[in-house]
Order: C-alpha cells, then sequence, then structure tokens
C-alpha cells in the first residue's frame, strides 16, 4: 500500500538543520496493523504526518497504491489525502462549535456528496459507535472516551482505507483506551489498513508489527529482523 | 448551500461565544458604515444632486452691475432689444425676483402666494416641460398686455387644488387682475424653481407654491437676464456684452455667471463643511477597514488550530479562504444592517443640510453600503488568505 524510500524530514532552526526523520525505509502492506513506538523525540508524530500526507516538506520517494506521491503537488496529495486517510488525534481535535452530529460530518463536507447521502451516512455511523444520543450535543459536553469514539467516526465515515492514529488512547483511562483499542481491531479486521504511534505495549499488543523510531531513524521493525541496528546505520 | 447555511450557523455560534469581540466587530463596523452612509449622502446631495437644472453650465443668470444706481433693473424694452440683437442660437429670457402676490384660487379668499413674472421663452430656456397641460411661450410676449393667462407650479396645483386635472382653464385672480390657468409647471420645474426663484434668499427653504406669468401682461423691469447657449460661454459673454452696449452705451453690466457657479458660490461653506465632513468620513473608513483587518487577523489566528483540523479532514484551501470570507460576510453583513440603522438615525440630523434630497434617498444609502461592503471585504480577503496558509501539522501541533 505504501512504500517510503529513504525518506528525511528536517527543520531548519538559528543553531542549524535539524533532522527528525532519516533514509526511512518502510513498507506497510494493504490490512496491517502497525504500531509506531519510540522515545519522544524520535519522530513518530512527523512520520505518520507524513503517512497523512498533511507534511510536504520531505525528502525522498513515497509511494502510494503505485502513485508516485512525491510527483504530486500540494494539491494532489491534498485530493489523494481525503480519499484514502482517516486521522485519529491524541487530543481528539474536534470542533468545540460543532455538534457531534456536525463533527461526523465533516469530512463529507468538504466531499462532493448529496446531502442525503450525507445524512445516511452520518446516520449510520452514529448508529454503528452507538453514540445516536449525543448527536446533539458539543464535545464539551462529552467524556474523554466520548470524544474519541467521536473522533474514531469522525475519521472512517468515508471509510479510508487507511486509518492513521497518533496516540489515540494518551489522554484515556485504561477501561477507555481498551474499548478503543478493541475497535481499532474491529476495524482492521473488517480491512482497514492502521498504523498507530504509541508509548503502550499493551496497545502495541494490538498490533501486527511494530517499528521502532530513535532520533528519526527507523531502528526495529518486527517484520524485518535483519533491519542493520541503529548504531551502525547512524554510522 | 448547505454548506453556506452550515458556516453561517457556525459563525454565529462563534459570534455568540465571543459577545464582547462580537459587539466591538460590531460598533467598528457600525460607525464606519453608518458615518459614511450619512456623510455621502450629504456629499451626494450637496456636490452632485444640488442641480436640477438640466446643463447648469450652460446656462448663464445677467445682472445689472451699478449697485449704487437707484434702479438696477433691465426695461423690458432692453430686453427685447438686446434679445434681437444676439444671435438666434442662443435662448435669452427675463425674469423678476419672486414677489408676494394675492390670489384668489378659485372661491376662497384672496391668499398670498409667491409670483414671478417671467418672459415667455422662460421655461423653454430653463429646458423645462409641462406636466399638465402647456407652458407659457413666446406668443405670450407678442401681445403686450394681451390675454392674460398664467402657469401654476407643481407644489401649488398639489397642494392648492389637489391634483385636480380641470384646473386647466379655471379662472384666478392674482393681485386683482384675473388670469386663466393654461398649465401646471411640471415636477422637475419646481425643483428648478426653487433652486433658482423661491430659494434665492435661502436655498435651504422648501419650495412655495408659485404663479407665474408672462412680463408682458404686466409690463415691469427685470432684474436678472437668463441666458442658455450651447456654444463657446465666452463668446456669449461678449456677445451679450455687445448686444447691451448697441441699446445703451452706460448700462453697466456685472456678473454673468454660470447658475452653476451661481450655486456653487452659494452653497460654498455647505460645500466646506460637506469636504470636511468627507475627509473624516474617509478616515473614519480607514480606520474600520484597520479594525476589521485587526479583527480578521485576530480571528484567524485564534482560528488557526481549527483550520489545521479543517485541512487535516480534508478541505481544500480554497474551501478555507471560502469559510473565512463567508464568515467575514456574516459579520459584515450583521454591521451594514447596524449601520443603516444608525445612518437612519443619522439622517435626521443632517437633514437641515440637504437639499431637495432625502436623507434615506435609497440609491445613496445602497451605493454607500455596497461602497463600504467592498472595502471591508477588501479587508477581510488578507486575514483570509493568510488562513489557506496555515500549515497542518504546525496547527495541529499547537493546539
Amino acid at each position: 500500500m505504501i512504500h517510503l524510500k529513504n525518506l528525511e524530514r528536517s527543520y531548519k532552526t538559528p543553531a542549524g538543520q535539524t533532522w527528525v526523520l532519516r533514509r526511512i525505509n518502510l513498507e506497510i502492506r494493504e490490512g496491517e496493523f502497525i504500531t509506531i513506538m519510540g522515545p519522544s523525540g524520535a519522530g513518530k508524530s512527523s512520520l505518520l504526518n507524513v503517512l497523512a500526507l498533511l507534511d510536504d516538506s520531505w525528502q525522498g520517494e513515497y509511494w502510494f497504491r503505485e502513485q508516485a506521491v512525491h510527483n504530486l503537488k500540494r494539491k494532489h496529495r491534498s485530493e489523494l489525502a481525503k480519499l484514502n486517510v482517516g486521522m485519529v488525534f491524541q487530543s481528539y481535535h474536534l470542533l468545540d462549535d460543532l455538534t457531534v452530529q456536525e463533527n461526523i460530518d465533516l469530512p463529507l463536507s468538504y466531499k462532493d456528496l448529496p446531502r442525503a447521502q450525507r445524512q445516511s451516512l452520518v446516520a449510520d455511523t452514529l448508529d454503528r459507535f452507538r453514540i445516536v444520543a449525543k448527536k446533539d450535543l458539543f464535545p464539551s459536553q462529552l467524556s474523554g472516551g466520548q470524544q474519541q469514539l467521536v473522533g474514531i467516526a469522525r475519521a472512517v465515515i468515508h471509510k479510508p482505507p487507511l486509518l492513521l492514529a497518533d496516540e489515540p488512547t494518551g489522554n484515556l483511562h485504561s477501561g477507555q483506551a481498551k474499548e478503543i483499542m478493541e475497535l481499532f481491531r474491529t476495524l482492521n479486521q473488517q480491512g482497514t489498513t492502521i498504523v498507530q504511534v504509541t508509548h503502550s505495549e499493551a496497545n502495541a499488543a494490538y498490533g501486527s508489527r511494530t517499528i521502532q523510531l530513535r532520533d528519526g531513524w527507523l531502528v526495529s521493525d518486527t517484520s524485518n529482523p535483519e533491519l542493520q541496528p541503529y548504531e551502525a546505520v547512524k554510522e | 448551500m448547505n454548506s453556506l447555511l452550515q458556516d453561517l450557523r457556525y459563525a454565529l455560534r462563534q459570534l455568540l461565544k465571543s459577545p464582547g469581540f462580537t459587539a466591538v466587530a460590531l460598533l467598528t463596523l457600525a460607525l464606519g458604515i453608518g458615518a459614511n452612509t450619512g456623510i455621502f449622502t450629504l456629499v451626494n446631495a450637496i456636490f452632485l444632486k444640488s442641480l436640477p437644472v438640466p446643463n447648469p453650465e450652460q446656462l448663464f443668470l445677467v445682472r445689472h452691475s451699478d449697485r449704487l444706481a437707484e434702479n438696477t433693473r433691465f426695461s423690458y424694452p432692453i430686453f427685447e432689444n438686446v434679445r434681437s440683437a444676439i444671435p438666434l442660437s442662443v435662448g435669452l429670457a427675463a425674469m423678476t425676483w419672486p414677489a408676494d402676490f394675492y390670489a384668489s384660487l378659485g372661491n376662497d379668499q384672496p391668499e398670498m402666494v409667491t409670483g414671478q413674472l417671467v418672459s415667455g421663452n422662460y421655461f423653454q430656456t430653463l429646458e423645462t416641460y409641462a406636466a399638465l397641460g402647456r407652458l407659457l411661450t413666446s406668443d405670450n410676449d407678442r401681445v403686450v398686455g394681451g390675454s392674460p393667462v398664467a402657469v401654476i407650479s407643481y407644489g401649488c396645483w398639489e397642494r392648492r387644488f389637489g391634483r385636480d386635472q380641470s384646473v386647466i382653464g379655471r379662472k384666478i385672480v392674482i393681485n386683482g387682475m384675473p388670469f386663466g390657468v393654461i398649465g401646471v409647471a411640471d415636477h422637475r420645474f419646481q425643483i428648478v424653481g426653487v433652486v433658482k426663484d423661491a430659494r434665492v434668499n435661502d436655498i435651504r427653504e422648501s419650495a412655495p407654491p408659485m404663479i407665474y406669468h408672462a412680463l408682458a401682461q404686466n409690463l415691469i423691469d427685470v432684474e436678472s437676464l437668463d441666458v442658455r447657449t450651447f456654444g463657446d460661454p465666452a463668446q456669449l459673454v461678449l456677445d451679450i456684452r455687445q448686444a447691451v452696449r448697441s441699446v445703451d452705451l452706460n448700462l453697466p453690466i456685472g456678473g454673468i455667471t454660470t447658475v452653476a457657479e451661481q450655486l456653487r458660490n452659494n452653497l460654498a461653506q455647505q460645500r466646506l463643511i460637506a469636504r470636511l465632513t468627507a475627509i473624516f468620513g474617509a478616515l473614519a473608513l480607514g480606520l474600520a477597514c484597520l479594525g476589521l483587518y485587526g479583527m480578521m487577523s485576530y480571528t484567524v489566528a485564534r482560528r488557526t488550530s481549527e483550520l489545521g483540523i479543517r485541512l487535516a479532514l480534508g478541505a481544500s484551501r480554497t474551501a478555507v479562504l471560502w469559510l473565512v470570507l463567508r464568515q467575514t460576510l456574516a459579520m459584515i453583513g450583521a454591521g451594514i444592517a447596524a449601520g443603516l440603522l444608525l445612518a437612519f438615525l443619522a439622517g435626521r440630523t443632517v437633514t437641515s443640510l440637504l437639499f431637495g434630497l432625502s436623507p434615506y434617498d435609497p440609491a445613496t444609502v445602497l451605493v454607500a453600503a455596497a461602497l463600504l461592503l467592498l472595502v471591508s471585504v477588501g479587508s477581510g480577503i488578507k486575514p483570509a488568505w493568510h488562513a489557506t496558509q496555515v500549515n497542518p501539522t504546525d496547527a495541529l501541533r499547537a493546539e
């Protein structure tokens, strides 16, 4: 599904160039449930933003279903992301002034869908996530777990083949986190490819593959035991 | 359409969520719009609409210039001689200043009305047309003291005869002398007449009901000659002076001014006020735009995270631009509504400065509102453009 070749990302700071991703080579296959782990500042969220096509300022090659993303213009990258990627955030990032129903409808509002179809999709999603009773509430009236549930519903309403989650349970207690992870597992079993960033070993256990980042380098991959040791690559 | 309604609903929620900010925004817009609509009304009235006479630059007023002379009038024969001495292409008419007449209109007791004696071609020279019946013509100059006929103004017809069309042919008595009404000066002439005659002492006074009759029916001296030319104005002045000299070498001709100049001179003070208010209006508009720009920039900065989320969820840069612009328009719309209300209230204050124009003239208010809408939208475009440049990763990280 996704193939990254020698992908690099850096920022220019007054102190010089700071690298956040170094020579990343990664293959993500359809239907995988991948966990990205690593200490703070390792480049996990940066990698997720690159995968989500939210970040344009990287070098290297990025192939998405045989499409050379690195050759696409910003507008076409956005179109590609709109069709194929759903994003779940640690802080939920729901819009405070929109109701649950309106938040879930938001990604659809940016697609050319007839109103009736949009309403039907929203109604189905509310039902599927069992939040029909909450549809007219605002995010501030929901618990953290409920907000994340809405965030996931919003991410998957347009049925994206790829779901990216940046520490989706970071702000939830263990009970709520378990429910969310079970939901991810179900979505994955239904065919959605999932890439999550987490610090939690328990959450990582839900995935089928784990990769580790450190100082921007990909240092381990459970599906590739032959990956060169971090120090060797760094040299 | 749904998206528009959703954006407007969202904008309304945001505005209600920050009532202080909303109040300041609306007040800024309302003050800018209200002040400018009022000022534009005044400027429009003084600079653009104060001369309803067709081609006022071609209409000249010739006056006797010897202020020390006891008699500062032209005699009727001098008028006729000058008329025969100037080229045929030049229209020359004569008039007395308006005066109080005693008139019996119908069966009523005599009452005081404003009357004016004019040459038969007076209305033709001013390019004024009849609203009903006909006006005086050159034929009325031919028979001195002949058939006494009169023309009444539109206001007189409206107020004294209730716009009764059978007024034509009705006998009225002016200063004890019976006249037959042959026509009603049209409504446009009423405005011209107000400017030139009835408002000769104070242009801000409203037009009184007027009665005109031909000079030839009551031979008296005339105070002013009205000249209409379509040729070179400088040549006209020479022709007039030469024609007057050919009649009487000692007759001093002083002021030959266009009606437009005459009015400009009379309105000098009002024009100065209008200019100053226009400058202050422009400043107010500038400040309102600056305020709007500041508010929109602040709004966009405050919404960076939200815009980042929208971009991350698939909004195109164009969609974000329109989102911000639509919400700007919602605010401007509310501001304009409040501003127009303010202008409506301010209209009562400026009424005393307007001549022949209502402060609630729809065209004026619409033009002022449209101009301000344009400028306000212009102020909101840059912040809206900045919104499209939001980097979603930075925006999401900032939360």
